[in-house]
Order: structure tokens, then C-alpha cells, then sequence
């Protein structure tokens, strides 16, 4: 992965080891936790649109389903919280291939609108009264001539999944056995731990040759082809990494905050990591890290603001869009004279 | 010689523009053949239906005795035709030695897993893309230049570069569309050279050229393409001679009506 990323690794990684001890206050922990949080969702992100040059803004939807997922079969059905985030993570595999193979072979502004919808779709799916969907099937049912009561108690536990618009409570921390996180600490190293794995993977996939048939996709579509490189099938393959990232982070926050409802997953949310990515620098993958650090602090930092603190949030972004169109990471590598491509040693 | 490569009543049609039509060839093993023609003459195209980025209207591509016509684009590039562009597209953001590496593509096999988990395959991946690489640089002459960013190089290295990531491909055909495009007479007569020596490593050549001198220095055989159609196809000696290749690139001499009068 080269000298510059390993060294960027071992220092992030002490910095996740120490942080808490030079942190203590459970509040700014707190701040920290969302960010690895979305963090997580981020580094998918980056390596779909920073590396790849395929746009996505439906992330909120692969995050509804990892943590809607894991909230279901921990809460309805007893499930242990290690299935439940591999049954989201299955789920959100098949969602992205069956999206993706349609939609990523659109382009630009189109491909923006598809992945908007489908994210779209998955918030309205969530937002609905699953009451809705079972009395639907039960009225088909009975028309088809079954049993009333039959169906009625067949579908009963299946008629207040979600939660509809008021949410879902009750969904237990993450744990294994006997062992349970709880203390803001525990949780940052759960989340921390998480977000520095993807990491790096993600480090390692850039440095093969499936990180660079991506940027060859990204650098010149027609000649990636030309060049051997399927790539429907490596845009497909990158759209499911970036929904599975999603959907740990999605399981991750519902088991840390206990109670999921339909507005964490809403478009603000897909177009939130979208700034993370921009602002951090996407055609780095720690730009990533960096921009989910900045923008979950940034709207604390301003609370002094008072009122005025969406005003501010909003110049900080409009400067940095303006005066650091590479973003944080890309303005300190130009500075530096670093680049991110490997060069011949 | 044996054929290699043919194409059989190739028809090409951009709505209701016939591009390429009726065209007929077949491409000896390790001989240089020219494509040449006015502008507009549907050079291109015929790469294109070659290459398979655009698929022909009718007719067949056959490529060491089985039907390649329509397959994607990077099966074709797999089965071993690889080609360049007239308009050169080299991957943005990339070293030289970048790539180059992203055409060791097909040549290696690891998968997403294997990649991100960094399994042993994937490092011995990894060692042999970059040698092998290096290997072709060195062939077109840009072993310095591995570092640089591909697009700031100069034009005329950006071309070699170009030919170098395609022959990375180890292909047994070599699709060239204007290679000389953009180069002057030194760069041209190092062209000459690197085409030759293309040759000799025992891949077939087809190339599309402006240049003539190029073109009758270099070519066994040279085929000429006007509205769409084959008009000749010979040696340089005899296409020289052609009537019909010197009415299409300078008119009729002898008489009043304008050479366009061909059309259709």
C-alpha cells in the first residue's frame, strides 16, 4: 500500500488506541462515535465515487437496511446481534447487485437520480405502517379464497416490523455472550476498531489490480474495456462494497442508539456523506475519515453561534467547496507534494 | 501465411448513415497492413467493429477461425486484439507505469476479496503486474518516465505509452488508429521503428494512417476505404498506381464532374 499510507495507518491507529484516554468527556465521545459511524459509510462511499467515478446518492438506503436489519431479528425475532449484521449485510448484497446492475449503467447526472430514487424507496418502505403491506396481503389472500383467520395470524407478527413512522425501541447493544458494549469508551473502540478494518481493506484493494482497473474506469471508461477490464461486473462489485460498508455502519448505530426510526435514513442523510467525502477529499480514501470527523464536529463547534450555527456550517462548507475543490486530504497532499498514486518505487 | 483475422460484408449504420458497408478483409499473421482513406471514409469504424466498442450493423468478424462479432469490448481484448486510439485515451490521475499495469489486468486473476484481504495470491499478483509492466515500458523506451503522471507527458510519449499498454495485453493482433497523428519526422521515424519491431515479436499490425510516407515505408499490404467501402486493396507498389485510390484522394483529373459524385 506504499510507505505514505502505511505510515498514516499506524498513526491513525494509535490515535484510535489513546483517543479515549485523552477524551474523556462522554459527550465528545459521543460526537466521535457518529462520526466513525458515518465514517464507515464514507470510506464505501469513497471508493465508489472517488476512486470508481460512480455517484451515489441512495447510502441511506444500504444503511436503513443494515440497521432496520439488525433491529428486526434482534427485536422481533431474537435473533443474536452477530446474525442479525450478517443477515443485513446478505441483504444489502442482493439489493446492490439487483439495483446496481441496472442502474450503474447509467450515467452522471442519470445515475445520481437512480441511486437517489432507490434510496428514496428504501426510506419510504421504512417510514410505511407495515400494517399497511399485511393487510394488503390479506385482503389479496381472502380474495383468492383463504382462510380469514388463517392468514390473520400468519401475518400478525409481521404487521409491526418496523415500527412505521414512530420507529423501532428496544434494540439491544452489540455484545458477544456475556460481554456487552456499553460505555461510550467500549463503543468507540467497537466503532473505531470497525472503521480502521475497512480501512485497511480498502488500502489494500487500491493497491491491486482491482483498486486500478476501478481508476481506470474512472480515468477513461472506454479504454478500461479496451483494456480487458469488465467493467459492468467492477461496478457492480464496488456498489456492493459500498453497501455492505453502509450496512455495518447501519447495524453498528442501531444497536448503539437502541432506537432506529425512518428520519435518520432520510436523503439528508445520502447527500450528508456525500458532503463528508467532498469536504474530506475524494480521490483519497482517508479523505473520507477525515471529512466524517469534520462535519459531525463541525455543527458542535459552531453551537456558540447559537442560531446562526446552520449559517456558519454552511459557509465552512461553501469555503471549502470554493478555495479546496480536492478537499482537506488532497489540499495537505498538494502542499506536501505527496501524491496518491504509487509512483515507480 | 495463414489469416489470423477477417471481416465478412461488414455493414456499420449510424441511424440511417451507412458508415461502413460491404467491407470485406482478411489479415494475414505478423504482416503490417495499412487502412487508409479520406476522412470519413469509415476507418474508424472498422476498428470499432473489429474491437467490438461498436458493434456492426451485418457481417462477421472472425478472429483465428471462430466468430467474434459483437462479443463485449473486454472479451475481445481477452481472445488477444488490443488497439489504441486516435484520440488518445490514457487513464487520467495515473502514472506511466499505471497504466500500463491496468492492462495486466486479464493476466492475473485475484478477486476483490483476495485483494483487500492481501492474500499471498494477491502480493504475487501484484509482483508480476508491475515486472511485466516495467518490461513494456522499457520496450517503447519510457522506463524513465514510470512516475511521471501519464497525461503530462509530451504528446509524442503519450502515443508510445499508448502502444505500450496495449501490447501489455499480449496481443496476438494490434488494432493502431493514427498512430502517427500529432508526431513530427523524427517522432514518425521512431514510430516506424517501434512497429516494426511490433512485428517481429510476431503480432499482426493493422494500422489506420494519414501519413503516406509511413504508410508505403512500413505496410505489406495496404487497403484503401472511401464512403465507406473498400476501393483497393494491394501492395504499396500497385495502391500507388490504383485509379481508383488517386480519384478519391485528388479527384478525376480528366474530367468536369467533382470526385464527390462517387458518393452512394
Amino acid at each position: 500500500m506504499g510507505r505514505g499510507n502505511f505510515i498514516t495507518l499506524v498513526i491513525f491507529g494509535i490515535l484510535v488506541a489513546v483517543f479515549p484516554w485523552i477524551v474523556t468527556n462522554p459527550y465528545y465521545l459521543r460526537v466521535i462515535n457518529f462520526a466513525g459511524i458515518f465514517g464507515i459509510i464514507c470510506i464505501g462511499l469513497s471508493l465508489l465515487l472517488g476512486y470508481a467515478g460512480q455517484i451515489s446518492i441512495g447510502q441511506a438506503g444500504f444503511f436503513a437496511i443494515g440497521a432496520y436489519t439488525s433491529g428486526i431479528l434482534t427485536v422481533h425475532f431474537g435473533y443474536p446481534v452477530w446474525a442479525g449484521i450478517l443477515v443485513g449485510i446478505a441483504l444489502n448484497i442482493l439489493v446492490a447487485i439487483v439495483v446496481g446492475i441496472p442502474t450503474l449503467k447509467l450515467r452522471g447526472h442519470y445515475l445520481a437520480m437512480a441511486t437517489l430514487g432507490i434510496g428514496e424507496i428504501i426510506h419510504i418502505v421504512a417510514q410505511a405502517d407495515t400494517e399497511d403491506f399485511t393487510d394488503l396481503i390479506q385482503a389479496i389472500g381472502e380474495k383468492l379464497g383463504y382462510n380469514s383467520d388463517k392468514l390473520y395470524s400468519a401475518l400478525e407478527p409481521y404487521s409491526a416490523l418496523t415500527g412505521g413512522p414512530s420507529g423501532l425501541p428496544g434494540i439491544p447493544p452489540l455484545g458477544i455472550g456475556p460481554w456487552e458494549v456499553t460505555t461510550p469508551t467500549e463503543w468507540f473502540y467497537a466503532i473505531w476498531v470497525v472503521a480502521f478494518i475497512f480501512m485497511v481493506l480498502s488500502l489494500n484493494l487500491i493497491h491491486s489490480r482491482i483498486g486500478r482497473a476501478l481508476r481506470a474506469i474512472h480515468g477513461n471508461e472506454e479504454a478500461a474495456r479496451a483494456m480487458g477490464v469488465n467493467t459492468p461486473r467492477l461496478k457492480v462489485g464496488v456498489f456492493v462494497l459500498s453497501a455492505v460498508m453502509a450496512s455495518v455502519a447501519g447495524s453498528l448505530y442501531a444497536h448503539y442508539v437502541s432506537f432506529i426510526s425512518p428520519g435518520t435514513f432520510s436523503i439528508h442523510e445520502s447527500i450528508l456523506v456525500l458532503v463528508m467525502v467532498a469536504v474530506g477529499g475524494m480521490m483519497n480514501v482517508w479523505g473520507a475519515l477525515v471529512g466524517a470527523v469534520i462535519m459531525s464536529a463541525l455543527p458542535e463547534s459552531l453551537r456558540f453561534f447559537h442560531d446562526y450555527d446552520i449559517l456558519m456550517y454552511g459557509l465552512v462548507l461553501l469555503l471549502i467547496m470554493m478555495f479546496m475543490p480536492d478537499g482537506i486530504v488532497g489540499q495537505i497532499q498538494k502542499v506536501f507534494k505527496f501524491s496518491n498514486s504509487e509512483k515507480a518505487g | 501465411m495463414s489469416e489470423i483475422l477477417s471481416v465478412e460484408g461488414i455493414f456499420v449504420n449510424f441511424g440511417g448513415v451507412m458508415a461502413v458497408g460491404n467491407v470485406s478483409a482478411s489479415f494475414a499473421e505478423k504482416s503490417i497492413t495499412a487502412i487508409i482513406g479520406p476522412n470519413g471514409a469509415g476507418k474508424t469504424t472498422l476498428i470499432n467493429a473489429i474491437s467490438g466498442a461498436f458493434p456492426p450493423t451485418k457481417g462477421e468478424v472472425i478472429f483465428k477461425g471462430s466468430d467474434i462479432t459483437g462479443l463485449p469490448q473486454h472479451k475481445v481484448a481477452e481472445l488477444g486484439i488490443a488497439r489504441t486510439f486516435q484520440n488518445l485515451r490514457l487513464f487520467r490521475h495515473m502514472s506511466t507505469l499505471e497504466n500500463v499495469m491496468v492492462a495486466r489486468h486479464l493476466k492475473t486473476s485475484s478477486g476483490f476479496l483476495s485483494c483487500s484481504l492481501k492474500l499471498p495470491r494477491s502480493r504475487r499478483d501484484e509482483r508480476a503486474i508491475r515486472s511485466s509492466a516495467e518490461e513494456y515500458l522499457e520496450f517503447v523506451g519510457l522506463s524513465d518516465r514510470a512516475g511521471e503522471d501519464a497525461l503530462s507527458m509530451p504528446f509524442g510519449l503519450q502515443r508510445h505509452l499508448e502502444i505500450a499498454r496495449a501490447l501489455a495485453l499480449e496481443p496476438e493482433v494490434i488494432l493502431l488508429d493514427e498512430p502517427a497523428g500529432g508526431l513530427n519526422t523524427q517522432e514518425t521515424e521512431a514510430l516506424a521503428q517501434l512497429i516494426h519491431r511490433i512485428r517481429d515479436k510476431g503480432i499482426t499490425v493493422l494500422l489506420i494512417e494519414h501519413d503516406m510516407s509511413l504508410v508505403m515505408n512500413i505496410s505489406d499490404r495496404i487497403m484503401v476505404l472511401n464512403y465507406g467501402q473498400k476501393i483497393a486493396d494491394g501492395a504499396p507498389d500497385e495502391i500507388q498506381r490504383d485509379e481508383a485510390v488517386i480519384e478519391a484522394y485528388l479527384g478525376r483529373a480528366d474530367s468536369d464532374e467533382p470526385a464527390q459524385s462517387q458518393q452512394g
